[in-house]
Protein backbone atom coordinates (compact mmCIF):
# COMPACT_ATOMS: atom_id res chain seq x y z
CA UNK A 1 0.00 0.00 0.00
CA UNK A 2 1.74 3.11 -0.78
CA UNK A 3 0.28 6.69 0.98
CA UNK A 4 0.06 9.69 -1.09
CA UNK A 5 -0.80 13.29 0.13
CA UNK A 6 -2.62 15.70 -1.26
CA UNK A 7 -2.81 18.89 -0.32
CA UNK A 8 -4.19 22.60 -1.55
CA UNK A 9 -4.09 25.81 0.32
CA UNK A 10 -7.23 27.00 2.45
CA UNK A 11 -10.09 24.80 1.97
CA UNK A 12 -10.21 21.13 0.61
CA UNK A 13 -11.75 22.10 -2.88
CA UNK A 14 -8.86 21.44 -5.58
CA UNK A 15 -7.09 18.79 -3.74
CA UNK A 16 -9.86 17.18 -4.10
CA UNK A 17 -10.33 16.92 -7.67
CA UNK A 18 -6.54 16.30 -7.54
CA UNK A 19 -7.06 13.48 -5.36
CA UNK A 20 -9.64 11.78 -7.39
CA UNK A 21 -7.42 11.75 -10.81
CA UNK A 22 -5.02 10.21 -8.55
CA UNK A 23 -6.88 7.76 -7.17
CA UNK A 24 -8.13 6.44 -10.71
CA UNK A 25 -4.47 6.65 -12.15
CA UNK A 26 -3.44 4.36 -9.37
CA UNK A 27 -6.50 2.01 -9.94
CA UNK A 28 -6.07 1.68 -13.50
CA UNK A 29 -2.15 0.69 -13.00
CA UNK A 30 -3.24 -1.84 -9.78
CA UNK A 31 -1.40 0.29 -7.52
CA UNK A 32 -3.34 -0.06 -4.30
CA UNK A 33 -2.88 3.76 -2.13
CA UNK A 34 -4.26 5.53 0.57
CA UNK A 35 -4.49 9.33 0.15
CA UNK A 36 -4.72 11.48 2.87
CA UNK A 37 -6.25 14.76 1.49
CA UNK A 38 -4.97 17.58 4.15
CA UNK A 39 -4.15 21.59 3.76
CA UNK A 40 -0.54 22.41 2.98
CA UNK A 41 -0.08 23.46 6.73
CA UNK A 42 -0.63 19.81 8.03
CA UNK A 43 1.86 18.16 5.86
CA UNK A 44 4.73 18.45 8.23
CA UNK A 45 3.12 16.50 11.10
CA UNK A 46 1.60 13.66 8.74
CA UNK A 47 4.89 12.74 6.87
CA UNK A 48 5.32 8.94 8.82
CA UNK A 49 5.25 6.63 5.71
CA UNK A 50 4.27 8.60 3.28
CA UNK A 51 5.59 7.31 -0.42
CA UNK A 52 4.45 11.11 -2.48
CA UNK A 53 3.39 14.21 -1.84
CA UNK A 54 1.49 16.10 -4.71
CA UNK A 55 -0.09 19.58 -4.04
CA UNK A 56 -1.81 21.74 -6.17
CA UNK A 57 0.49 24.95 -4.71
CA UNK A 58 3.75 24.62 -5.58
CA UNK A 59 5.78 23.85 -1.88
CA UNK A 60 9.44 25.42 -1.89
CA UNK A 61 9.77 23.56 1.00
CA UNK A 62 11.90 20.54 1.10
CA UNK A 63 9.64 17.79 3.22
CA UNK A 64 12.11 14.84 2.15
CA UNK A 65 9.71 13.03 0.14
CA UNK A 66 9.03 12.66 -3.49
CA UNK A 67 6.79 15.89 -5.07
CA UNK A 68 4.70 16.65 -7.42
CA UNK A 69 2.95 19.32 -8.30
CA UNK A 70 -0.80 18.36 -8.81
CA UNK A 71 -1.94 21.42 -11.09
CA UNK A 72 -1.91 19.93 -14.06
CA UNK A 73 -5.07 17.76 -12.90
CA UNK A 74 -6.98 20.66 -12.20
CA UNK A 75 -5.62 23.09 -15.42
CA UNK A 76 -5.76 19.92 -17.82
CA UNK A 77 -2.25 20.80 -19.16
CA UNK A 78 0.45 18.50 -18.99
CA UNK A 79 -1.59 15.95 -17.03
CA UNK A 80 0.39 12.59 -18.67
CA UNK A 81 3.62 14.17 -17.97
CA UNK A 82 1.89 14.64 -14.24
CA UNK A 83 0.38 11.02 -14.41
CA UNK A 84 4.62 9.65 -15.65
CA UNK A 85 6.07 11.30 -12.81
CA UNK A 86 3.45 10.05 -10.00
CA UNK A 87 3.36 5.84 -11.41
CA UNK A 88 7.21 6.39 -11.40
CA UNK A 89 7.48 8.01 -7.78
CA UNK A 90 4.87 5.26 -7.01
CA UNK A 91 6.68 1.82 -9.21
CA UNK A 92 10.06 3.10 -8.53
CA UNK B 1 -26.49 18.68 -7.31
CA UNK B 2 -25.40 19.52 -10.68
CA UNK B 3 -23.49 22.46 -12.61
CA UNK B 4 -26.36 23.33 -14.28
CA UNK B 5 -28.34 24.52 -11.12
CA UNK B 6 -25.25 26.41 -9.36
CA UNK B 7 -25.29 28.54 -12.39
CA UNK B 8 -27.79 31.08 -11.94
CA UNK B 9 -28.14 33.65 -15.33
CA UNK B 10 -28.92 36.56 -12.64
CA UNK B 11 -25.33 35.88 -11.76
CA UNK B 12 -23.53 36.21 -14.93
CA UNK B 13 -21.86 39.10 -15.40
CA UNK B 14 -20.20 41.56 -18.66
CA UNK B 15 -20.20 44.84 -17.84
CA UNK B 16 -18.14 45.53 -14.88
CA UNK B 17 -14.85 46.48 -14.95
CA UNK B 18 -13.07 46.04 -11.85
CA UNK B 19 -9.36 46.88 -11.52
CA UNK B 20 -8.09 44.25 -9.63
CA UNK B 21 -8.78 40.90 -8.36
CA UNK B 22 -10.58 42.23 -4.78
CA UNK B 23 -12.69 44.70 -6.84
CA UNK B 24 -13.69 41.46 -8.87
CA UNK B 25 -14.53 39.17 -5.37
CA UNK B 26 -16.35 42.43 -3.98
CA UNK B 27 -18.49 42.72 -7.16
CA UNK B 28 -19.61 39.03 -7.39
CA UNK B 29 -19.87 38.74 -3.65
CA UNK B 30 -22.50 41.84 -3.94
CA UNK B 31 -24.22 40.16 -6.80
CA UNK B 32 -24.38 37.03 -4.17
CA UNK B 33 -25.73 38.97 -1.19
CA UNK B 34 -28.36 40.62 -3.20
CA UNK B 35 -29.29 37.34 -4.77
CA UNK B 36 -29.35 36.16 -1.11
CA UNK B 37 -26.45 33.16 -1.83
CA UNK B 38 -24.21 34.47 1.28
CA UNK B 39 -23.72 36.61 3.94
CA UNK B 40 -21.22 39.85 3.44
CA UNK B 41 -18.38 38.01 5.77
CA UNK B 42 -18.61 35.89 3.15
CA UNK B 43 -16.72 38.32 0.77
CA UNK B 44 -14.80 39.59 3.18
CA UNK B 45 -13.20 35.86 3.81
CA UNK B 46 -13.00 35.25 0.11
CA UNK B 47 -10.78 38.43 -0.22
CA UNK B 48 -8.44 37.41 2.55
CA UNK B 49 -7.99 33.81 1.62
CA UNK B 50 -7.19 35.46 -1.90
CA UNK B 51 -4.27 37.27 -0.66
CA UNK B 52 -2.94 33.88 1.31
CA UNK B 53 -3.70 31.23 -1.37
CA UNK B 54 -4.49 32.99 -4.83
CA UNK B 55 -6.86 31.23 -7.02
CA UNK B 56 -5.52 32.47 -10.75
CA UNK B 57 -5.18 29.59 -12.86
CA UNK B 58 -3.32 29.05 -16.49
CA UNK B 59 -5.18 27.50 -19.06
CA UNK B 60 -4.09 26.52 -22.43
CA UNK B 61 -5.43 29.65 -24.34
CA UNK B 62 -6.76 32.52 -21.12
CA UNK B 63 -6.57 32.70 -17.75
CA UNK B 64 -9.50 32.11 -15.02
CA UNK B 65 -9.71 32.54 -11.41
CA UNK B 66 -11.85 30.55 -8.97
CA UNK B 67 -12.31 33.02 -5.56
CA UNK B 68 -13.89 30.92 -2.50
CA UNK B 69 -13.39 30.01 0.57
CA UNK B 70 -14.30 28.46 3.73
CA UNK B 71 -18.01 28.61 4.03
CA UNK B 72 -18.00 28.79 8.19
CA UNK B 73 -22.22 29.27 8.15
CA UNK B 74 -21.57 32.40 5.89
CA UNK B 75 -23.05 30.46 2.63
CA UNK B 76 -26.83 30.12 2.55
CA UNK B 77 -27.41 28.80 -0.75
CA UNK B 78 -24.77 27.27 -3.33
CA UNK B 79 -24.16 28.89 -6.51
CA UNK B 80 -21.26 30.40 -8.94
CA UNK B 81 -21.07 33.65 -9.95
CA UNK B 82 -19.11 34.63 -13.20
CA UNK B 83 -17.89 37.56 -14.24
CA UNK B 84 -16.84 37.97 -17.83
CA UNK B 85 -14.00 41.00 -18.83
CA UNK B 86 -13.03 42.00 -22.10
CA UNK B 87 -9.84 43.88 -20.23
CA UNK B 88 -8.22 40.82 -18.28
CA UNK B 89 -6.80 41.40 -14.65
CA UNK B 90 -4.14 40.59 -13.11
CA UNK B 91 -4.60 37.46 -10.18
CA UNK B 92 -1.52 35.41 -8.54
CA UNK B 93 -1.64 31.97 -9.43
CA UNK B 94 -2.51 28.85 -7.11
CA UNK B 95 0.47 26.75 -8.33
CA UNK B 96 2.77 29.66 -7.48
CA UNK B 97 1.42 32.94 -4.90
CA UNK B 98 4.67 34.67 -6.93
CA UNK B 99 3.79 33.98 -10.48
CA UNK B 100 0.26 36.40 -11.98
CA UNK B 101 -2.01 35.71 -14.64
CA UNK B 102 -4.40 37.93 -16.45
CA UNK B 103 -7.99 36.51 -15.37
CA UNK B 104 -10.48 36.68 -18.40
CA UNK B 105 -13.19 35.22 -16.76
CA UNK B 106 -13.70 34.71 -13.01
CA UNK B 107 -15.58 32.10 -11.36
CA UNK B 108 -16.33 33.25 -7.47
CA UNK B 109 -17.54 29.78 -5.73
CA UNK B 110 -19.93 29.64 -2.88
CA UNK B 111 -19.95 26.53 -1.58
CA UNK B 112 -21.98 25.17 1.86
CA UNK B 113 -20.20 22.00 2.46
CA UNK B 114 -16.85 21.36 0.87
CA UNK B 115 -16.90 17.60 0.27
CA UNK B 116 -20.27 17.59 -1.20
CA UNK B 117 -19.60 18.76 -4.13
CA UNK B 118 -17.25 16.90 -6.27
CA UNK B 119 -19.00 16.17 -9.01
CA UNK B 120 -19.25 19.94 -9.30
CA UNK B 121 -15.99 20.95 -9.15
CA UNK B 122 -14.73 18.50 -11.36
CA UNK B 123 -17.79 19.62 -13.72
CA UNK B 124 -16.13 22.78 -13.13
CA UNK B 125 -12.72 21.46 -13.97
CA UNK B 126 -13.44 19.93 -16.60
CA UNK B 127 -14.63 22.87 -18.56
CA UNK B 128 -11.38 24.93 -17.95
CA UNK B 129 -9.47 21.78 -19.69
CA UNK B 130 -12.09 22.38 -23.20
CA UNK B 131 -9.96 24.80 -24.71
CA UNK B 132 -12.68 25.02 -27.14
CA UNK B 133 -15.57 25.80 -24.61
CA UNK B 134 -13.36 27.86 -23.11
CA UNK B 135 -12.44 30.65 -25.75
CA UNK B 136 -16.06 30.71 -26.83
CA UNK B 137 -16.89 31.54 -22.85
CA UNK B 138 -14.55 34.35 -23.32
CA UNK B 139 -16.11 36.07 -26.46
CA UNK B 140 -19.97 35.65 -25.78
CA UNK B 141 -21.78 38.88 -24.27
CA UNK B 142 -24.97 37.57 -23.00
CA UNK B 143 -25.93 35.41 -20.13
CA UNK B 144 -27.97 33.34 -21.83
CA UNK B 145 -25.41 32.25 -24.51
CA UNK B 146 -22.76 32.20 -21.53
CA UNK B 147 -25.35 29.50 -19.73
CA UNK B 148 -26.00 27.63 -23.29
CA UNK B 149 -22.43 26.95 -24.17
CA UNK B 150 -22.11 25.43 -20.43
CA UNK B 151 -25.02 23.56 -20.14
CA UNK B 152 -24.38 21.83 -23.66
CA UNK B 153 -20.74 21.22 -22.76
CA UNK B 154 -22.14 18.94 -19.98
Amino acid sequence: MKKIIVACGGAVATSTVAATAIKELCQKNNIPVEILQIRMTEIEGNLEGVDLIVTTMRIKKDFGKPYVNGMPFLSGLNVEKTEQAILSVLQG
Amino acid sequence: MDLNSLLNKKLIFFEAKPKNDVEAIKILGDKFIEEKYIKPEYTKTVVEREKNFPTGIVLESLGVAIPHASPENNVLKDGIAVLSLKEPIIFHTMEDADNEVAVSIVFMLALKENNEHLSMLQKLFKIFQNNELIKKLAIVSSAEEFHKYITEAI
